[in-house]
């Protein structure tokens, strides 16, 4: 999709300055925006669309998608330079790759609020769709954001209060015994508007999938075995209020969710009793006041909890960590002339308690300037920002500069080049993971990336092609440390270059259709000679996602089609997965608008491809979900 | 805007250091990296060649052993007319130096006339099977043919090593493979199965050294041991469960690698898969009979293992097992608190019967709370016997292999770790041997004696028999300690304070000694 289904560049450059300069009296405005956006009120300034109005930035808007049977990793497939690393059922473990960078490379914000501690990746299977509005995904440095987005950020946008008494529900049924029910309700609440959403979910999880015994015997037969071990069960919730106060929104979000999960193991050698158990909780504040002199300050404060405790005799019993941080945000945007200048001050802690009571913690302080000036009546906006972030002992510097050039025949022009950094995480510096040694002596990853998006953007269809290199170094890289460890060293140095095309096509209002394609090729730039100039493992050179929807709210179908060309396993290029398609089929059906009710049917994976993201780990075979949505709304359009 | 642009300008570094990292110990010369300490075409240095009869020892060209330094010049006095039987001593014009004796014609029998010198062709290694054919260093000259004694696997940086197993001189390290963890020989080629490429390489040899050959096989998930009957490799697959049978002369699974002379045919016939959690580790044959050590997973996935299984490759393209050696009904000794589990690791034929190396490692820890024991099997009836090593001198063995009529048990010990998690003692570490009645006859410890200074700890690993003489692998640092055995026990040739190094920095994996 382009920007996101519902966003063309035109808008994003349009909501960005909007956004920065709270509706600039004293310049030209731009050309007005000619598809529905988000109100510039919800853009909190952590969105990538107004963070960086230069990048590329995708936007899935999951507010029509309701019905769809899916967790946020599998709603993020669609987007270009996205991988996702999946170990296989409902409610286990899913990780993003952006661009090449590794999971743990990529910042996943809540509203802005991180989601993981520093350096860490985000198992994406933990946030359930049904609390989300819409998923804004940055591809490329985020380097306004401080330490952690090398590869991009995502930022789930969570559903918002609405003014009027709206009630709202999905119950979904599905193979592998699947069950997820949710049910929210807002609309006013005291002086302002509230939400509050139940959410849970159970899955056994026991797919069969197909085992090759020996595999090395060409044409070996394979069996049908079970995955045990493998069942999810989590339940949450999403509160959310919104108070006016004059020229000051409030908005307040309590986040958090129980989980726990059995953990399969490989095929070959499976972990029958081992359990991950979670409790994670999140709690922020926001006010944005916009000032009559053209400013806009926004605060923003959060602490968030996660707790994790992995059980069962592989881990000699019972392991458990507590991770905790607490952030202050203060952005302010001020509009003086034709200069929309911004700055950014944030503060914060994180904490580690874990078993070997190294409990790692560490202060953070950020400090960002920017600018961004309009030429040519605003068809041209360059803007530039540099960031310093402090975190524990560490100091990264994340410049980034910019331009935004409207251009005849719908045509528009982004260009971005930026540095964007991660610390090593607390477990990479100062924790001993069975036998992951840390080392305190490891050094902040780097990422120089620059970026160039042309679009072209009509009533019917729109089209965005982006370019893109990227230049890693000091990667952090495990490797053999006698006499039977491992350790973290920074040594490596990649090269992620490629292209990413995005298309959507509406030709009539029955029919909807969307792509993305991503040419990704990666290289090691330093390594040894076993090493150098091969590929980067589990980066597939070509990928594409497509999805076309048809028909009407009474009956309507779909087809989603997932493409990803084979793809090394190791970095000496010796193992590699195979090319795979998977393939997903919905229809659904809404006979009524007031209450909406709908049915959807979906089978996934329709070819019953036997695959894995994982070495070890099958993905599940084909699987059906009924699911049945409701909502009423009190002021029905 | 200016400033804010000049700041963000200046915030990017110089250029992004980028190129071929060379392990610790090598360093980049051309297009890949070198091993400077004993590469002669390399020696100290990126082209810093040894002259003739040299070879290059910590960096530094020196004379081969069994010459002599004339003006410079290494030279053989035994048969140098110019040197003949000392230095300066030239032989009149037409007469040749034969047993450092100027005479009229070579005389002995074995020996040949090249230029002025008269020269054993079979067992000289600067005219190995003909004049002027010299031999790489760290070769012998046997039967005209220049070969290594012994060659080391280095898995952490991919590469092999040839040495003489009596000069104890070394070739240069050679790239074969990523992360090669076994080897073993078949007719004239080295295989090694590598660890990180999934894959059994083959390596051959010549005058130039050993290279990596264009032929290669698939093999399972961590592989663990290959050993070699004839034409017929068996291949243990510890991670995919499997026990994998390979015939030369078949094409299943065979790999074509760029460069290097071709190789065995060597292909995949069957597969024999022990279950989930069995992780085979080491195999050993008798007769038709192929004993196979399970060693089992962690934690109470550990029950999975603790057996030996027995299978039958009388038809290596239908092996079948045919029973299982419980070894869990052993009395393990446990210390004091001790929970070990009968984890058979490596597993040897010796005497006839089977012996398996007994870890006594914490199933979850794997931390050593007993003894380092051996199980003994025999073959025939899969009776079980338990067999003493050292008590906690020896603690979590790891390798078995028989000297002779004896039998040498390498123990890695009892890791203690910094805060840097650097290895800074191994108590229980050594090697023991035992006689042909199985009693404990000497235990030689690789700790560092009290008055050596600086030390590296050494864990001992896996090791090969070169006659009487014991080449032991460490896996702390790529080093290799060489013991003699005879009637009295061990002594040393090298120890832990002189051991020769071997691998760049890093582990000794495997040890071969070829034919």
């Amino acid at each position: 999709m382009v920007g996101p289904s519902r966003l063309t560049a035109q808008a994003v450059v349009t909501v960005a300055l909007l956004s920065a300069r709270a509706i600039a009296q004293s310049i030209t405005p731009l050309a007005p925006v000619d598809v529905p956006l988000p109100a510039a009120s919800e853009l909190s300034p952590e969105s990538p669309l107004s963070r960086e109005p230069s990048s590329p930035v995708s936007v899935i808007d999951l507010t029509e998608r309701r019905s769809e049977a899916k967790d946020a990793a599998e709603h993020l497939t669609s987007v270009p330079g996205a991988i996702i690393s999946d170990v296989g059922g409902t409610g286990q473990r899913k990780t993003l790759s952006l661009r090449g960078a590794s999971p743990n490379a990529v910042l996943v914000l809540l509203d802005g609020v991180p989601l993981t501690p520093p350096g860490e990746s985000m198992d994406l299977s933990r946030i359930p769709a049904a609390a989300l509005d819409r998923i804004e995904v940055l591809r490329g440095a985020g380097s306004r954001y401080g330490p952690g987005g090398m590869g991009g950020v995502v930022n789930l946008v969570t559903r918002g209060p609405d003014q009027a008494l709206h009630v709202f529900g999905t119950a979904s049924q599905g193979s592998f015994t699947t069950t997820a029910l949710d049910v929210g309700a807002s609309g006013e609440l005291g002086p302002g508007q509230g939400l509050l959403l139940l959410h849970g979910l159970r899955s056994e999880g026991s797919f069969d999938f197909r085992y090759d015994a020996t595999p090395e015997v060409v044409g070996s037969p394979s069996t049908l075995l079970p995955r045990d071990n493998n069942q999810a069960l989590s339940g949450g919730a999403l509160g959310r209020y919104r108070w006016q106060v004059g020229a000051t929104q409030l908005d307040f979000l309590a986040e958090g969710a129980l989980e726990q999960r059995g953990l399969a193991g490989p095929v070959q050698n499976p972990s029958p009793d081992a359990r991950q158990q979670t409790t994670r909780g999140t709690l922020s504040a926001r006010s944005a006041t916009r000032f009559e002199h053209g400013g806009t300050l926004s605060l923003l404060a959060f602490g968030r909890l996660d707790s994790t405790e992995l059980s069962g005799s592989v881990f000699s019993g019972t392991y458990r960590q507590l991770a905790s941080s607490v952030g202050v945000e203060a952005t302010y945007a001020q509009l003086l002339g034709r200069h929309g200048l911004s700055a950014l001050l944030s503060t914060g802690g994180d904490w580690l308690r874990e078993p070997s009571n190294t409990n790692p913690a560490w202060g953070r302080l950020g400090a960002l300037v920017g600018d961004e000036v309009l030429f040519f009546d605003g068809r041209l906006s360059v803007n530039a920002a540099a960031r310093v972030d402090v975190a524990g002992p560490f100091v990264v510097v994340s410049p980034k500069a910019g331009a935004a050039l409207q251009l005849p025949l719908d045509l528009s022009l982004k260009v971005s080049a930026g540095q964007a950094s991660r610390t090593p995480s607390f477990l990479e510096l100062y924790v001993l993971q069975g036998t992951l040694l840390p080392n305190p002596t490891l050094r902040p990853e780097r990422a120089l990336t620059a970026d160039a998006t042309l679009e072209l953007t009509r009533e019917r269809y729109a089209v965005g092609v982006t370019g893109f290199a990227s230049l890693y170094q000091d990667l952090i890289s495990y490797e053999y440390y006698p006499p039977a460890m491992a350790k973290p060293f920074n040594f490596s140095a990649a090269l992620v270059a490629g292209a990413e095309v995005e298309g959507r096509v509406h030709p009539v209002s029955w029919l909807d259709a969307s792509v993305s394609y991503t040419y990704l090729h990666t290289q090691n730039l330093r390594d040894d000679p076993r090493y150098y100039l091969k590929e980067l493992p589990f980066r597939p050179n070509h990928r594409l996602a497509a999805r076309v929807q048809a028909g009407v709210p009474l009956a309507m179908a779909r087809a989603e089609l997932v493409f990803q060309s084979a793809q090394f396993m190791n970095r000496t290029e010796t193992l590699s997965l195979p090319a795979r398609a998977l393939l997903t089929l919905g229809v659904s059906t809404r006979p009524f608008k007031h209450p909406a009710i709908t049915v959807a049917f979906e089978v996934k994976n329709v070819l019953d491809v036997q695959t894995q993201d994982v070495d070890g780990y099958p993905l599940p075979p084909r699987a059906a979900y009924l699911t049945l949505g409701f909502a009423w709304d009190g002021a029905p359009q | 805007m200016r400033a804010v642009l000049v700041a963000g300008l200046l915030s990017f570094t110089a250029c992004l250091p980028t190129g071929v990292v060379c392990v610790e110990g090598t360093l980049p010369c051309g297009s890949g990296c070198i091993d400077p300490l004993n590469d002669k075409r390399n020696c100290g240095g990126c082209g810093q060649s040894c002259g003739a009869n040299q070879e290059c020892n910590a960096g530094s060209c020196g004379c081969q052993q069994g010459t002599t330094s004339c003006s410079g010049e290494c030279v053989v006095t035994d048969s140098d007319s110019l040197n003949c039987g000392g230095c300066g001593v030239a032989c009149a014009s037409g007469l040749v130096c034969e047993l450092s004796a100027c005479k009229s014609a070579c005389t002995v029998g074995t020996t040949m006339r090249c230029g002025d010198s008269c020269i054993s062709t079979v067992s000289d290694v600067n005219n190995c099977g003909g004049c002027g054919l010299a031999c790489a260093s760290g070769q012998s000259c046997r039967n005209s043919t220049c070969t290594y004694d012994v060659v080391a696997a280095c898995f952490s940086t991919g590469q092999l090593i040839g040495l003489s197993a009596t000069s104890l001189s070394k070739g240069t390290l050679t790239s074969v493979g990523s992360a090669p963890q076994s080897l073993a020989v078949m007719g004239q080629t080295i295989l090694s199965l590598d660890g990180l490429d999934r894959r059994l390489y083959q390596a051959t040899q010549s005058s130039s050294g050993l290279a990596q050959a264009a032929s290669a096989s698939a093999v399972g998930a961590v592989p663990n041991q290959v050993i070699v009957d004839g034409t017929t490799a068996y291949v243990v697959n510890a991670g995919a469960g499997t026990l994998q049978i390979l015939q030369s002369g078949v094409d299943a699974g065979v790999l074509s690698l760029d460069g290097g002379a071709s190789g065995l045919a060597l292909g995949t016939v069957s597969e024999l898969n022990f279950g989930m959690n069995t992780f085979p580790e080491s195999a050993t044959k008798v007769g038709n009979v192929v004993f196979v050590t399970l060693y089992g997973g962690t934690g109470s996935a550990a029950s999975a293992g603790q057996t030996i299984a027995k299978v039958l490759v009388s038809d290596p393209a239908n092996p079948t097992e045919v029973g299982r050696v419980d070894l869990s009904t052993l009395d393990l000794h446990a210390f004091d608190g001790g929970a070990p589990v009968a984890r058979p690791w490596s597993i040897v034929t010796h005497n006839g019967a089977v012996y398996a190396v007994l870890n006594n490692l914490n199933p979850t820890t794997w931390s050593p709370e007993g003894p380092g024991l051996l199980a003994r099997v025999d073959p025939s009836t899969s009776a079980l016997t338990e067999v003493a090593l050292a008590g906690s001198d020896c603690l979590n063995p790891q390798w078995a292999q028989s000297v002779g009529g004896k039998l040498a048990v390498s123990c890695a010990g009892k890791a203690v770790y910094d805060s840097s998690f650097n290895v800074v003692s191994a108590s229980g570490a050594g090697l023991v041997l035992l006689d042909e009645a199985d009693q404990h006859l000497a235990t030689w410890s690789s700790a560092c004696p009290a008055d050596a200074g600086s030390c590296a700890v050494m864990t001992p690993g896996r090791f090969t028999v070169s006659g009487q003489r014991v080449l032991l692998g460490d896996q702390n640092t790529g080093r290799i300690v060489v013991l003699d055995v005879s009637d009295a026990g061990l002594s040393e040739v090298r120890g832990v304070t002189d051991a020769v190094t071997t691998c760049p920095s890093r582990n000794v994996a495997d040890l071969l000694t070829l034919p």
